[in-house]
């Protein structure tokens, strides 16, 4: 787990970005949607959660509101920009392309 | 516990008051999670535990905004080290121009590399606190870039032909007496690689 988290963590960009290319979403959301997706394998820790938000939004790949949540805390949403969206092609065809090199590099034992 | 977890994030950003955004948005999602595991079907004491360790390292965070100061005051840092090494290789200037006077040339000489060590010093010193943390911060980026190792190469480059050149320079003019400079050339050369390692971050 912790090895196959150490590969991944170099695309936590990508796959926020690919949940938001979908809806717009929050923190806790988001982070749910990649545990679900992953079949419960894989989940964000809050702390890279945020520093990944702000590094976006910096970047001007996203950007927030706050929500109009009537009870209780007000939830921060982000959207995609259009820049983000060309970001998360560029990660994606990148992610393709370093999938199927690796893919024919790997020798599997037969 | 719900109280409890409201209270415990409002004690995380107790010295921090600029960060209120930051702390309204952990709180809502983080509240959000423990509700989610309560209606799942988990124990409120269990939820609170599980909320507060999934909030992990989150005083990194906090004190972000610390961090950004440090980037802040790398640029004086850079320009007092320009300047020193300037002072250094300008003090060989007083030797040359002054070639007929044989004790005001070396004398203005000392004097520079005196105010070149001086800088250097009071910048170590001055700069101390952020130093430990900008640099593990740049040095893990570094290392991550493989950076390092280059670093490492050029600098061990600048002592191998420092310590050529001195030689090289000693036996041919037989300027013993100054040719030591040339070390400090390098030291301050070597000072140069990280300044610039530094800032390329």
């Amino acid at each position: 787990m912790s090895i196959a988290a150490d590969l991944i963590r170099g695309h936590t960009d990508a796959v926020i970005l690919s949940v938001l290319m979908r809806r717009d979403s929050y923190g806790y959301d988001i982070n749910k949607t990649i545990l679900l997706s992953s079949g419960g394998a894989y989940e964000l820790k809050e702390a890279t959660l945020y520093t990944a938000f702000k590094r976006l939004e910096d970047a001007g790949a996203v950007s927030s509101y706050w929500g109009d949540e009537n009870t209780g805390a007000r939830r921060k949403y982000y959207t995609i920009t259009d820049k983000g969206k060309e970001m998360y092609r560029q990660l994606y065809s990148d992610w393709e392309n370093a999938k199927c090199i690796i893919d024919s590099l790997m020798y599997k034992e037969k | 516990m719900r109280e409890q977890l409201i209270k415990y994030i409002e004690f995380l950003f107790k010295d921090t008051p600029e960060k209120e955004d930051l702390k309204n948005e952990i709180m809502s999602n983080t509240l959000d999670k423990f509700d989610d595991l309560v209606s799942g079907g988990m124990s409120e004491d269990n939820a609170f535990n599980c909320s507060v360790s999934g909030l992990g390292d989150i005083s990194s965070l906090i004190s972000h905004g610390k961090s950004e100061k440090v980037y802040a005051g790398q640029k004086p840092r850079a320009f007092m080290l320009a300047l020193a090494v300037a002072l250094y290789i300008l003090s060989l200037l007083p030797v040359i121009i002054f070639d007929d006077n044989e004790r005001l040339g070396p004398s203005l000489m000392f004097v520079m590399i005196a105010v070149a060590t001086a800088i250097i010093i009071y910048r170590a010193a001055a700069f101390k606190k952020y130093d430990a943390k900008a640099d593990a911060e740049i040095e893990t980026k570094a290392e991550e870039n493989g950076k390092n190792t280059v670093k490492n190469s050029i600098k061990s480059a600048i002592w191998a032909l420092c310590i050529v050149a001195y030689f090289v320079v000693s036996f041919s003019t037989n300027a013993w007496y100054v040719t030591w400079v040339i070390f400090i050339i390098g030291a301050a050369l070597s000072n140069i690689v990280n300044a610039a390692f530094s800032l390329r971050k």
